[in-house]
């Protein structure tokens, strides 16, 4: 069957490309997969890492070093890989993507760090509780986290007039987290998203220099392993 | 494969168009049969034609119905001294020894015959039919798709030229040996000397032109039988995502297409890349 379906181009990368993709950003970019409040980062900030502010503690005009990290991404495109086990009420349906996390989340226990909070006056500071001393040695503790998701492709305009394809999750489960499961598929997906915002590809650069002007016509779709796109040559 | 990119009959058709609305160039020679030199140039151009894909394993592309059109230019030089036969009015001079008055001679006048040349342009079109199969080849930095033409013989008759030249020979020595005075009731004797003079190598000046025209076609990237033309090129280092995007300091994300295959299925260019 013809793959360009009346169109002039036809255009497949397979989920093993993607996940290629997905490797090679984080070789060229390590900060999109690696958040921390100094001192938890490794290696240069704001290339090897993301600085995070420290996370606020109630009570005190203080926060403690935590840090995001994203240890292994998995993207696995319709239909489901033999091993893909999606909890509930996931469920990989078509034109979907599912995407599989493993994220280390880490406190840096025993250390605060003054948050200098805007605007609070002095009056307004008193009564709340200096950060406590630092007679608890501080330690790192972490928490690994599998976070499975699910989503569909996404088309939007770029500022080169031409057409990003990018990924979008709908729905993302966050398991043994017990109560707080809302809350970490709350962060988790925000969080995701915003990833997969800044992994947007712009579908008319693969084929620029050999077609000269392409146009996306349909697309993206996801079927058969491949996030696909149709174009037209100008 | 990571990669597949499909092409359409349409797309290949759009994609060669382009190459085709490029394709023109001219080249010259000259050439001399016995009293006859020219100099001429052949021009073509291309245009039109439609391209349709041979599934594999004939992997091919037939391009049918490309209209060359073009015209030869140039001019036919010819001395008529090498002619027509050396003419004296009147053709015997008479002379008389007069003894210690010298020597009396008839007057005599013999012709010095004028050199002519006539100018060409000579249009011609004709359609032509080619097959191309496919190669992936590595140009450095790029993987390129190419076009390997199969040898061809183009088929065009430039006979319908030879009268046109006829003519105009006949009508410039006509020109030039009117002027002459006192040979009037030899005009169309002289004339007919030149024409079947010429008329003997007309076949071997529209040959010279013929062989022009196909070294002309064979200049033509499309149409060269030693260098294969590139139809498709990708580059072996992809940028998926650019520098500075969406954060300015942001590295440009890179794979490399470390393979790439191209074979034709369902009609269609079907290239299939493999990523590192």
């Amino acid at each position: 069957m013809a793959l360009t379906l009346g169109h002039h181009v036809f255009a497949g990368l397979h989920e093993d490309a993607v996940n290629k993709l997905l490797r090679a950003y984080q070789a060229a970019r390590p900060k999109y997969f690696f958040y921390a409040c100094p001192p938890l980062g490794a290696g240069t900030p704001s290339i090897d890492f993301w600085i995070l502010p420290p996370l606020p503690v109630p009570g005190t005009n203080s926060g403690i070093p935590f840090s995001v990290r994203i240890l292994r991404a998995r993207v696995d495109f319709v239909p489901a890989d033999a091993g893909l086990a999606l909890p509930a009420p996931l469920a990989l349906g078509a034109n979907q993507f599912a995407v599989l996390l493993t994220i280390e989340v880490c406190f840096m226990c025993g250390l605060l760090i003054e948050i200098p909070v805007p605007r609070e006056t002095e009056r307004n500071k008193e009564g709340r509780q200096p950060a406590p001393r630092h007679d608890e040695r501080p330690h790192i503790e972490c928490a690994r986290l599998s976070i499975w998701a699910v989503g569909h492709p996404i088309s939007t305009s770029n500022s080169h007039g031409g057409r990003d394809i990018g990924l979008r999750v709908d729905h993302i489960v966050v398991k043994d987290v017990g109560a707080l499961e809302p809350l970490f598929e709350c962060y988790f997906e925000t969080m995701l998203n915003s990833l997969l915002d800044a992994l947007r590809y712009p579908v008319e650069r693969f084929a620029l220099g050999a077609f000269g002007s392409l146009g996306l016509v349909d697309g993206p779709r996801i079927a058969d392993d491949q996030l696909k796109v149709w174009a037209d040559i100008f | 494969m990571d990669t597949t990119l499909a092409v359409s009959e349409g797309g290949i058709n759009v994609v060669l168009k382009k190459a085709i609305a490029l394709a023109h160039t001219s080249s010259h020679d000259t050439a001399t049969w016995g009293p006859f030199f020219a100099s001429y140039t052949a021009s073509v151009a291309l245009a039109g034609g439609t391209a349709t894909l041979e599934n594999a394993p004939a992997n091919k592309l037939d391009l049918a119905g490309v209209n060359v059109s073009g015209a030869i230019t140039g001019s036919i030089g010819f001395d008529l001294g090498l002619i027509l036969p050396h003419i004296c009015i009147p053709p015997v001079r008479v002379c008389i020894d007069l003894g210690w008055f010298g020597e009396f001679c008839t007057p005599q006048f013999c012709i010095t015959w004028p050199h002519a040349d006539i100018t060409l342009s000579l249009p011609f079109a004709f359609n032509l039919d080619v097959s191309f199969g496919f190669r992936v080849d590595d140009l450095g930095s790029q993987w390129g798709i190419v076009l390997l033409i199969d040898p061809f013989s183009p088929r065009f008759d430039l006979t319908p030229m030879g009268p046109v030249i006829i003519a105009a020979i006949q009508a410039e020595v006509t020109s030039k040996l009117s002027g002459i005075p006192g040979i009037g009731p030899l005009l169309a004797d002289l004339i007919n000397t030149v024409i079947g003079a010429f008329t003997g190598v007309v076949s071997l000046v529209i040959g010279a032109f013929g062989a022009l025209i196909n070294a002309v076609l064979s200049l033509l990237d499309l149409l060269n039988v030693s260098i294969p033309f590139t139809l498709l090129k990708f580059d072996k280092q992809q940028t998926f995502i650019p520098a500075n995007v969406p954060l300015g300091g942001d590295a440009p994300v890179n794979l490399t297409l470390a393979a790439l295959t191209a074979n034709v299925l369902d009609h269609e260019l079907i290239a299939e890349g493999q990523l590192a």
